[in-house]
């Protein structure tokens, strides 16, 4: 079967042949409907054209959720040779380390069932949200700062905003080595330096679910998750801070494009050698943005809990509130894989992918590494989120990736223009889904009718192995910024 | 020269700019007279996007310089200076005026040799989340479509937002 220049290669896999100054084949994950939309935005022709970059490694690879983005499609992984190969900011996105935290509690549906309402107020009142959201704590001086930047969520676990433990259930523990706050700009400082334990806005949200589905006992287990238990969500990034560091450093590697020859089908994948001052600079830059949206997620935890301790008048031990799990879905790593049956060191850019690591590495948490981590999906505020895990099919296909979300299919024009005349808070209501917005366009714009259907995205990665489904969650309660 | 004191407002919208479809950013299409008001016009859409204008007053005064080689970095550059200043100070402006320095204005606007400085000299005030409505958090003004060009009626810029 073919369409758009597609080969259908499986159930779920499409290839982009190599042609022209390709280097490798496009690889989209895709079911036969998924794939009829990939064309209209133009995310196609960027899987295409990251396919020319030198030291790609493998195929240009797109999740299903892949939209558009600026150079590099989101949704979008790609690893290049760590020796022989580039980084490119447009291959993370603005929003640098924007990701996703699952956070359990031993409350059980019937504890809150009549209670949603003054909690989402409470973690509306509590967690700084909306444009321009700032003041969770008091600015801090630069060489607090640079701490922060450098130890990331263990920084705000020593000011005293959560565990030990919960370092152990983030992503690289919540803070990326080789991070230098002295490759960040003045800008990016002034831009992050009153945002930490902020939402922030847009797409970004605080959400209380109910575990509503189990698919995967065994794996649900280990994870700590159980049918009818309350969980949060908490989705948000590195603010202006990873903003700024993305705007300074594509100017950067503008520059450092020309002087390397590197020859680009689109100026917005300016790029550098991996091994180049300017990748090695942009790469520690990364790090400090990477750690800032740590820090701030743990933060956001902490006032959270707060929040949720104050509205139910309960002690901490009755709440259980533990993490189970924080992901990076815009980031770019060296992290070795196999290729053609060698280990390669490997800078692995994923910008609206999730990390899916199966059981066996070492990256993953001690007491999942069994199982496989767990991978966070969220989908749109009305319909469902997934908690899915990491596969050896992951690491065999797609570097270790998956999806991160259901993908936008609306533009926000779009939305608002089908949003107009009617109360988007009011038609979740009737669904049992209380939301709260600092913005009056968000939620005409974030409506669920914007996303993809989310359960057809997981359901592709499931079906192709590569990160199985373990359960689903059911939206309850949303604050969006 | 007198100054221009004119409050922006939403009537100025349907001559400054449009949004035009764009999957997940903000992609707006702004038109101008001449390159000056082209580039006033884009800090006008700029903080129509971001901000409910109504609720703010001319209270202080911030002067936004940028250059670049050409008219569309130039513009870009601008409209990053009021992104910046937006995000860390919450500044809005309901009014202004955009100079551009240069011995011609048209021909360094589609000269790639003739690198040229705007200068914006805006009124408005520091968003209070208590009294002022703040709509979009702009992440970057990106290079994505960025183009300037001359029409029949004036002129005509693209350029993305990124959300």
């Amino acid at each position: 079967m073919e369409t758009q220049g597609l080969h259908r290669t499986g159930p779920y896999t499409w290839e982009v042949p190599a042609t022209g100054g390709m280097l490798v084949p496009g690889r989209i994950y895709a079911d036969a409907t998924l794939v009829e939309a990939l064309g209209r935005d133009g995310g196609l022709s960027q899987v295409t054209n990251v396919a020319h970059l030198p030291g790609i490694l493998c195929c240009s690879l797109a999740m299903p959720d892949i939209h558009f983005g600026y150079g590099f499609p989101i949704g979008g992984v790609t690893a290049f040779d760590a020796e022989e190969g580039v980084v490119s900011p447009g291959g993370v996105g603005y929003d640098i380390n924007c990701g996703v935290r699952l956070v359990a509690t031993d409350l059980e549906l019937a504890d809150i069932r009549d209670k949603v309402k003054p909690l989402v107020d409470q973690l509306f009142r509590d967690v700084p949200s909306g444009v321009g959201s700032s003041g969770a704590i008091d600015k801090l001086s630069r060489s607090e700062t640079k701490k922060l930047l450098v130890d990331g969520a263990g920084w705000a676990v020593k000011q005293g905003y959560g565990s030990r433990a919960d370092l152990e259930h983030t992503e690289d523990g919540g803070a990326l080595p080789g991070a230098d706050p002295d490759r960040v700009s003045e800008r990016a400082y002034a831009r992050g330096q009153d945002q930490v334990g902020t939402l922030g806005s847009g797409n970004h949200f605080l959400e209380l679910q109910v575990v509503e589905e189990v698919f995967d006992r065994e794996a649900a287990a280990a994870f700590g998750l159980h049918e009818g238990q309350i969980t949060l969500m908490i989705h948000c990034g590195s603010r202006g801070f990873g903003y700024q560091v993305c705007e300074d450093y594509l100017g950067t590697m503008a520059e450092a494009s020309r002087r390397y020859g590197i020859d680009l089908p689109d100026r917005q994948l300016v790029c550098a050698p991996v091994t180049s001052d300017e990748g090695r600079s942009y790469l520690a830059a990364m790090a400090c943005a990477a750690n800032y949206a740590w820090a701030n997620r743990q933060m956001i935890m902490h006032l959270a809990e707060k929040a949720l301790l104050h509205a139910l008048r309960i002690a901490p031990k009755d709440l259980g509130l533990r993490l189970v799990y924080d992901v990076a879905h815009n980031i770019a790593k060296l992290e070795t894989h196999d290729v053609d049956g060698r280990p390669v060191k490997a800078c692995v850019h994923r910008k609206g992918a999730t990390r899916a690591f199966g059981p066996g590495r070492a990256e993953v948490p001690a007491d999942y590494r069994e199982i496989g981590q767990p991978v966070l999906i969220p989908g749109d505020m009305g319909t469902a989120s997934f908690v899915c895990k990491g596969s050896a099919e992951a690491l065999a296909q797609t570097f270790g990736s998956t999806c991160h979300g259901a993908g936008r299919v609306l533009s926000r024009s779009a939305a608002l223009k089908r949003a107009r005349g009617r109360s988007i808070a009011e038609e979740l209501a009737q669904q049992g889904i209380v939301v709260r917005s600092q913005g009056q366009k968000t939620l005409g714009e974030e409506m669920p009718e914007a996303y993809k259907d989310v359960e057809r995205v997981v359901g592709v990665m499931d079906g192709a192995g590569i990160s199985p489904k373990v359960v689903r969650l059911r939206p309850l309660g949303v604050v969006k910024g | 020269m007198t100054e221009n004191r004119e409050r922006w407002g939403p009537e100025r919208r349907a001559s400054a700019y449009a949004e035009l479809e764009h999957p997940s950013d903000l992609f707006l299409e702004i038109h101008g007279r001449d390159p000056q008001e082209l580039l006033e016009n884009a800090l006008f859409a700029f903080y129509d996007e971001v901000s409910e204008m109504d609720g703010f007053e001319p209270r202080r005064e911030l002067t936004l310089e940028a250059g670049g080689a050409q008219l569309d970095d130039a513009l870009r550059a601008l409209l990053s200076e009021a992104l910046f200043y937006f995000d860390t100070e919450g500044f809005v402006a309901v009014g202004g005026t955009v100079t551009l320095d240069g011995p011609d204005v048209l021909k360094a606007a589609t000269s790639a040799a003739a690198p040229w400085r705007a200068t914006a000299r805006l009124r408005g005030d520091n968003a209070d989340r208590e009294r002022h409505t703040l709509l979009h958090e702009v992440k970057a003004v990106t290079y994505h479509r960025l183009a300037v060009s001359r029409v029949e009626d004036g002129w005509t810029a693209t350029v993305l937002l990124d959300l």
